[in-house]
């Protein structure tokens, strides 16, 4: 029988839990969440990338997973709607890409934006957000907080107006969005989930495309 | 009798060759008349959409040195209005391009380098025009090849000629050309599902040698009245 009483129970049992995640999520400053980021080793996540477009009425979905070792590997991986693999390993940066003629590297261009961003994304994974020499970082709290970076150089301005980056509240050091604002009414955003955190990872995955 | 040089030998065999090529084109064209052949030009406007519709692409994009480079397209035709709206962006969505065109004006709301050159946008928004919207050129000619093929030749916007060709298997190629031997633009269209391709190879000889190979991703009318509810599956539950 639903009591007054048990539903009063049930409340409290989910607010304590609410602020429990809560606690477990990110500091209150830079320097709090630079030193609870810098026990993250290692980041295995599934992604979905949503890019709103004014001419599209739903956004176009692609997904993939997203590896990241400390303290400067990543693999991010697309696997659908086309099939590409942007490895980053002891400092240098491929781009592999499902054709006509199969998985082959991609050549130059597109690569060095991408370069930039992908960085940045290994300077998030560590907390490390003031660092970065392409954005200013700005913590903004209320309801959800969020970092908010803003491009330092007109070049990056001109096609990333800002990035937002939205924190999880369940996962210490987690991400759970990020979106790039490209101009109003166009913009990506990145949602991850199955986050694991710390596990082992081969070298292979940072290394080979296969 | 004065013989030929081995030169000369190669240049008569090389204009035998463009003129065998272009013989492979040739068939009795006839004029169609509105009023009464609207059948064949039903079947000349088969390639080309008659509504409003919005297609997405993966483009594979090969220039000379076999240098390649993979992108997502987006094009919203509205044939209606002979207008056209394109946005090129990486695979990761950042936006490289984004033009419209009426066909008498091109605006481009958006260009990083380097596609931020004015001759790449138009020629850019010329292939798309000439992708999805029939040439603008009233009453084609139309004639029936050998094997089956219809070809459907018009006049393009600066005077090129445009050879529509459907195919007995209903998929479908256009040519344009200044000449038989100045080719422009190739386009073969296959893995129909309906009259829409899921593969185009797409070839260009000018300004420099190109090669574009779209696989579509999706194709969809564009009503208008969309509800933007469709986003829904962005929850943002963790």
């Amino acid at each position: 029988m639903i009591t007054w009483h048990n539903v009063k129970k049930q409340l409290l049992t989910a607010a304590i839990l609410l602020i429990c995640f809560g606690l477990v999520g990110w500091g209150e400053t830079w320097e709090d969440i630079r030193r609870e980021s810098a026990d993250i080793v290692s980041i295995n996540a599934e992604f979905s990338q949503y890019k709103h477009l004014k001419i599209l009425v739903k956004p176009l979905v692609s997904q993939g997973r997203f590896y990241f070792q400390k303290p400067d590997s990543i693999r991010w991986e697309y696997s659908t709607p086309v099939k590409s693999i942007l490895l980053m390993h002891k400092g240098s940066v491929k781009r592999y890409t499902q054709g006509s003629r199969g998985l082959v590297e991609d050549a130059g261009g597109a690569l060095s934006s991408m370069q930039v961003v992908v960085q940045e994304i290994g300077l998030w994974s560590q907390g490390r957000f003031t660092e970065s020499d392409h954005f200013q970082a700005e913590l903004k709290g209320g309801k959800e907080r969020k970092f908010i970076l803003t491009p330092r150089e007109k070049a990056f301005a001109a096609m990333i107006a800002r990035i937002e980056i939205i924190p999880s509240t369940r996962q210490k050091g987690a991400i759970k969005s990020v979106k790039i604002v490209e101009s109003e009414g166009n913009y990506t955003l990145l949602k991850f989930t199955n986050v694991k955190m710390n596990e082992k990872i081969a070298e292979s995955v940072f290394r080979d495309a296969s | 009798m004065k013989r030929k040089t081995p030169a000369a030998r190669l240049f008569f065999l090389g204009g035998l060759l463009v003129l065998l090529v272009s013989c492979g084109h040739l068939a009795e064209m006839k004029k169609l008349n509105p009023a009464t052949d609207q059948v064949l030009l039903d079947v000349c406007g088969r390639p080309y959409v008659k509504t409003p519709h919005r297609f997405v692409h993966a483009i594979e994009a090969t220039f000379p040195g076999n240098r390649s480079a993979t992108m997502l397209g987006v094009t919203v035709v509205d044939p209606g209005r002979q207008v056209l709206h394109s946005v090129l962006m990486t695979l990761e969505g950042l936006v490289l391009f984004d033009g419209e065109s009426n066909g008498a004006t091109l605006s481009v709301n958006r260009a990083v380098a380097p596609f931020d050159k004015e001759s790449f946008a138009q020629n850019m928004m010329d292939d798309v025009r000439l992708l999805f919207l029939a040439p603008a050129s009233p009453d084609p000619e139309h004639g029936v090849l050998k094997d089956g093929t219809t070809l459907c030749r018009s006049k393009g916007n600066t005077g090129e000629t445009v050879d529509v060709l459907i195919r007995p298997d209903r998929t479908w190629k256009i040519e344009t050309y200044k000449t038989p031997s100045q080719p422009l633009r190739e386009i073969i269209a296959s893995k129909l599902t309906g009259n829409i391709p899921g593969d185009i190879a797409f070839q260009g000889y000018t300004p420099r040698v190109y090669t574009l190979h779209l696989t579509l991703i999706s194709a969809e009318p564009v009503s208008g009245g969309s509800s933007p509810t469709e986003t829904g599956e962005e929850t943002n539950n963790e």
